[in-house]
């Protein structure tokens, strides 16, 4: 069997606020071609995990040693973004598509735009090509910022709870399509579905300040009790986001 | 009208003055509005009542510098420290004006504005900062779009987020510096957002709001100046007035 590459390791990573600790001696790896999701209750430090990874915080503790190779897409929760700017979707996607090197004058290649259709038909949204942002609803704004992320063909596909407010008919058929997209790329997702996530994850992180790294989508009662520290019956009504576990002081950041 | 146009260099100088403030009020209006930045940007403005004129280019390029750090390091609402930096720029700028010796200090037109006594300078200074400002909006026009939409994107795709924040707080700074003499601070507020928000009325591509918006300010101050010479008022307030009336007006008739 072929020995899967690691794309991120991370090793004993602790980050602080202060004096508050959001995330310690967290130690995980993330292979080529897995899907991996992460759950946890608020305060458990998910968001302020990825942030780590996409360098937007720097760790107080440990490392996260990226692959030469790795290159990330990114998908942000629902309010990081200005929703109501005069944008269209073939601008955003685009966007995604801009090289680090800052060009003056840059205009996009048809490299860019051929790309640009590819993701577009990929995604099954040609039709809003022209749209502006602020047309769309809940669920084609997640397609379009899951473009705008896979458009330059990451092999990381990081996304940060992307189906709040968004029904579950459309979280289950946006997991079909992260499914699809997973024989391409990694996928590192931030979500509280459980229920869905058993049926499309090669692996379960449990965060809850550190991290336990469960391989195989099967969650027993007592890791979820133990993620959650609450019992069982409550995480399964969509309650888990809302309790704080009793250590925590609550997320920064969620 | 035409004629006095032509007989007097002060009204030739007002045009001139109005058609580029209006490409300056479109693209950053434009911004600020989309942006959000409404009261904090402007707010900047503030800053800029000190003479001469390059010690307040020196101040608020410094004062750019000091909210977007603050901002970065605090986590606190930008809108509330620009607020600050605000009321603190106004008063040093008075207090700069009253220390100045010589003639009786012009407050007045600082606050309010008067289109009408540009002189050649204030020409060469508003043409030279719409210059600045046109060339730094196009030539980076794609990544100054992916960083209005979303910053923390942005950074992900390896910009630097900071960068952008300094130049775009620098840019509204310098717009400002060449508003002033058009409408006063105290009515700069109203000249950046109105014609943005005519704009929107017609049109909901970043683009075509800032062609717009450029446009109707341009429309908005001949207008303004007009009335202003007919009925013998201040031209900054004159100005305000009426786009405030043209855009209710054409509010109404839109819906």
């Amino acid at each position: 069997m072929r020995q899967l590459s690691k794309l991120i390791d991370i090793k004993n990573l602790t980050v602080k606020y202060g004096d508050y600790t959001a995330i310690e001696k967290v130690d995980f790896s993330i292979n080529e071609n897995k899907f991996v999701t992460i759950i946890g209750p608020n305060g458990g430090g998910k968001t302020t995990l990825i942030k780590a990874i996409l360098g937007f915080i720097e760790p107080h503790k440990g490392e996260i040693i990226k692959s030469p190779k790795l290159k990330i897409g990114y998908v942000p929760q629902k309010n990081s973004f200005e929703q109501e700017f005069p944008i269209s979707v073939s601008q955003v996607i685009l966007s995604g598509d801009l090289e680090s090197k800052i060009r003056l004058l840059h205009r996009f290649k048809s490299k860019s735009w051929n790309r640009l259709d590819d993701t577009l038909k990929r995604l099954n949204i040609e039709d809003l090509k022209d749209q502006q942002i602020n047309e769309l609803s809940g669920g084609q704004l997640q397609k379009v910022l899951l473009g705008r992320a896979i458009i330059s063909n990451p092999n990381l596909l990081i996304l940060d709870e992307p189906f709040s407010n968004i029904d579950t008919n459309s979280t289950n058929k946006y997991f079909h399509l992260l499914k699809e997209l997973s024989h391409d790329m990694s996928i590192l997702i931030i979500s509280h579905d459980i229920g869905i996530i058993t049926s499309f994850t090669d692996d379960v992180v449990c965060m809850n300040k550190t991290a336990h790294y469960h391989h195989g989508s099967h969650l027993t009662n007592e890791i979820l009790q133990d993620t959650y520290s609450c019992p069982v019956e409550l995480i399964g009504h969509g309650i888990p986001h809302r309790v704080f576990p009793h250590h925590s002081a609550g997320d920064l950041n969620d | 009208m035409i004629n006095l146009i032509f007989r007097y260099e002060f009204l030739q100088n007002a045009i001139i003055g109005a058609l580029f403030a209006s490409i300056i009020t479109g693209i950053i209006g434009s911004i600020i509005v989309e942006k959000k930045l409404s009261f904090g940007g402007i707010g900047l403005g503030y800053l800029v009542n000190v003479e001469p004129i390059h010690t307040a280019f020196i101040f608020s390029i410094l004062s750019s510098i000091g909210i977007v750090k603050l901002n970065n390091s605090h986590k606190s609402y930008p809108d509330s420290l620009i607020g600050i930096f605000w009321s603190l720029g106004m008063a040093l700028g008075i207090l700069f004006i009253y220390l100045n010796p010589g003639y009786p200090p012009d407050v007045n037109s600082y606050l309010f504005g008067d289109i009408l006594t540009i002189t050649k300078s204030d020409l060469a200074l508003i043409i030279g900062i719409t210059v600045i400002i046109v060339s730094v909006f196009m030539m980076f026009f794609n990544y100054w779009l992916a960083y209005f939409f979303d910053e923390e994107f942005f950074h992900t795709l390896g910009f630097s987020k900071s960068f952008f924040d300094y130049t775009l707080f620098i840019l509204i700074a310098i717009a400002i510096i060449a508003l002033v003499k058009l409408v006063g601070i105290i009515l700069i507020i109203a000249l950046l957002t109105l014609p943005t928000a005519m704009a929107k009325l017609f049109s909901n591509t970043f683009n075509k709001i800032i062609f717009l918006a450029s446009g109707f300010s341009f429309i908005f101050i001949m207008s303004g100046l007009y009335i202003s010479y007919i009925l013998d008022i201040p031209s900054g307030a004159s100005i305000i007035i009426s786009s405030a009336t043209i855009y209710f007006i054409t509010l109404a008739i839109k819906n």
